[in-house]
């Protein structure tokens, strides 16, 4: 990313072509599972990077752990301000319908299905908490910094987040009837 | 962790995300560079622009905004000094004066009269 930085035009495109071929497929991920549909998720994703394009003061290599981490609070944040162009509310039925499992197995097919429902129906921030903990594998300290909160905010949303999936999926003892409670 | 917990991150890792395009890197890359080619005019108006600002900027810097307080022990002092200077009978013209000037306006109106009745006296 330091070389992103640079003055030279030719240094600082060529490091910005790395960087983008090297985590376009994570932050990519990330994004398809905030937002679940493709081209939402390319869209964002090419606005981030277009932005450290821009401003590749932005990052701050003495005030920032790692750039990914940096990164990640930047596609958060794209995909927050997407959602909030898109609607208030968060995600429509329509968004159901074209969703696209890849699962040949009919069983597995309806079942991962309805995992994937039970996400998209989490409140945007719990999802995000779950994304980057469970999907991307941040330690709790980095997906708190990726998401700019308090260490126990996001232990707090992981649990709540988790709970809800439970009980959406029949996994908990008080599964019936709390599947659909407000958003934070 | 217990099996519920297990359970639920099986069904997890089940969910995969559709793949992205397969030239997505590619066109944020060329997007880059057609954004960057178009923008050394767009920077000229940013420069402008920020030029602009930093004028604003600093105008607004020189101001210099008084606190109220010394704003109104400033009047009290005015306003006492000013008090005292009337009480002392410099700022206004006093009792004789006063009638000095009525008694000048009166002869200067008999001074009339008598002119006028000069000049019809004159006339006959």
């Amino acid at each position: 990313m330091a070389l992103v930085q640079r003055q030279n035009h030719g240094e600082r495109h060529a490091a910005f072509s790395t960087l983008v071929r090297r985590h376009t497929d994570r932050f990519y991920a990330l994004a398809y599972r905030l937002l679940f549909k493709q081209g939402e998720a390319e869209d964002v994703v090419q606005e981030a990077f277009l932005r450290i394009w821009h401003r590749p003061d932005l990052w701050k290599p003495e005030k920032e752990v790692r750039f990914t981490t940096w990164f990640y609070r930047i596609v958060v944040n794209a995909c927050y301000d997407h959602n909030k162009r898109k609607s208030s509310h968060g995600h429509t039925s329509a968004d159901f319908e074209e969703m696209e499992t890849e699962h040949s197995d009919p069983e597995e097919h309806r079942l991962y299905s309805e995992v994937e429902k039970a996400l998209i129906a989490l409140p945007e921030r719990q999802r995000v908490a779950i994304a980057l903990c469970f999907y991307e594998g941040l330690t709790n300290k980095e997906a708190a910094q990726a998401m700019d909160i308090k260490l126990p905010a996001l232990q707090s949303l992981l649990m709540r987040g988790k709970d809800r999936l439970k009980a959406r999926l029949g996994l908990s003892e008080q599964a019936e009837g709390q599947s659909g409670g407000q958003n934070i | 962790m217990n099996s519920k917990d297990e359970k639920l991150d099986q069904l997890l890792t089940g969910v995969q995300p559709r793949a992205a395009s397969p030239g997505l890197a590619d066109r944020i890359i060329s997007a880059a560079e057609t954004i960057d080619a178009g923008s050394e005019r767009s920077d000229v108006i940013v420069r402008k622009a920020d030029e602009s600002e930093s004028i604003l900027a600093l105008i607004a810097n020189s101001l210099t905004v008084f606190k109220p307080a010394p704003i109104m022990a400033c009047l009290l002092v005015a306003g006492v000094l000013s008090g005292w200077y009337m009480e002392n009978g410099a700022g206004l013209p006093d009792q004789a004066s006063q009638q000095t000037n009525r008694q000048e306006s009166s002869l200067a109106v008999e001074d009339e009269l008598l002119d006028f009745i000069d000049y019809e006296l004159s006339m006959l």
